[in-house]
């Protein structure tokens, strides 16, 4: 039936490191489909996952991962917004 | 020593299997379906797509008793479900727990037992259909509904 990415526009995620924004969480599914249609190993997946969203992350200057499970999900008023310290967000 | 084990766990799990009756709740947000974050048993249980509660497990047809319940072994390599997408609960009439399955993209994992299994495509696409048949709920979506017709009679 192929595969399907269920997003959420307003889901942001405060991660060890930082933020993210819902855009980078819509990158780190479409990546989920590119690790798994690359024939990686199901028990590698979310590492190689991980590994290759952070790439992502240290050239937008998003908080990266320390592994699939790190980050806490909560939401912003869109998708290129993420959560800041101070408990506003920054957008854009 | 080691299939020794394996032997009788698996006697214990087939003796205490599901032949019996009882209720099962099933839990299920899709076997192939990762999170952004790993889900846990507790907000599979409040937002699954797929939610059968109290099917008499009478009900359940010979494949999805199998696929579900029996063929459970040890495995030391095996990592425990943590994103979770499958869960059921086996109950007595009577509502006391029984059994726990949990399961993720990878494996099904029964708590009860420690014993794990890995279903394959085909498996995970007929229980899938299964689901959506007997789901508390009507499950709106076309082309599952298409897609499922290869499995009625």
């Amino acid at each position: 039936m192929g595969d399907k990415i269920d997003w959420n526009s307003q889901e942001g995620l405060i991660t060890s490191d930082g933020s993210q924004s819902p855009a980078t969480g819509l990158i780190h599914e479409i990546i989920h489909v590119l690790v798994n249609e690359a024939g990686v190993p199901n028990e590698q997946q979310d590492q190689t996952t991980i590994l290759k969203e952070n790439a992502v992350n240290l050239q937008t200057g998003e908080g990266t991962r320390r592994d699939h499970n790190d980050g806490a999900v909560g939401t912003v008023s869109g998708p290129t917004c993420r959560s800041t310290e101070d408990g506003g967000e920054v957008c854009g | 020593m080691v299939r020794l084990k394996y032997i009788i766990l698996t006697t214990i799990v087939l003796l205490q299997g599901c032949g019996e009756s009882g209720e099962v709740d099933i839990y299920y947000d899709g076997f192939w379906t990762k999170h952004r974050v790993y889900q846990s048993e507790a907000q599979l249980e409040e937002t699954a797509k797929i939610k059968i509660k109290k099917l008499d497990i009478k009900l359940l047809s010979d494949e999805a008793s199998t696929y579900l319940f029996y063929n459970f072994g040890v495995s030391n390599n095996a990592n425990i479900p943590e994103d979770i997408v499958f869960m059921a609960l086996i109950r007595s009439l009577d509502g006391k727990l029984k059994r726990k399955i949990i399961g993720d993209g990878i494996y099904l994992y029964d708590v009860t037992n420690n014993l794990f299994k890995v279903l394959d495509d085909d498996q995970k696409d007929y229980l899938r259909c299964f689901f959506t048949k007997y789901a508390s709920e009507p499950v709106i979506d076309e082309k599952l509904e298409s897609h499922c017709i290869k499995y009625k009679n």
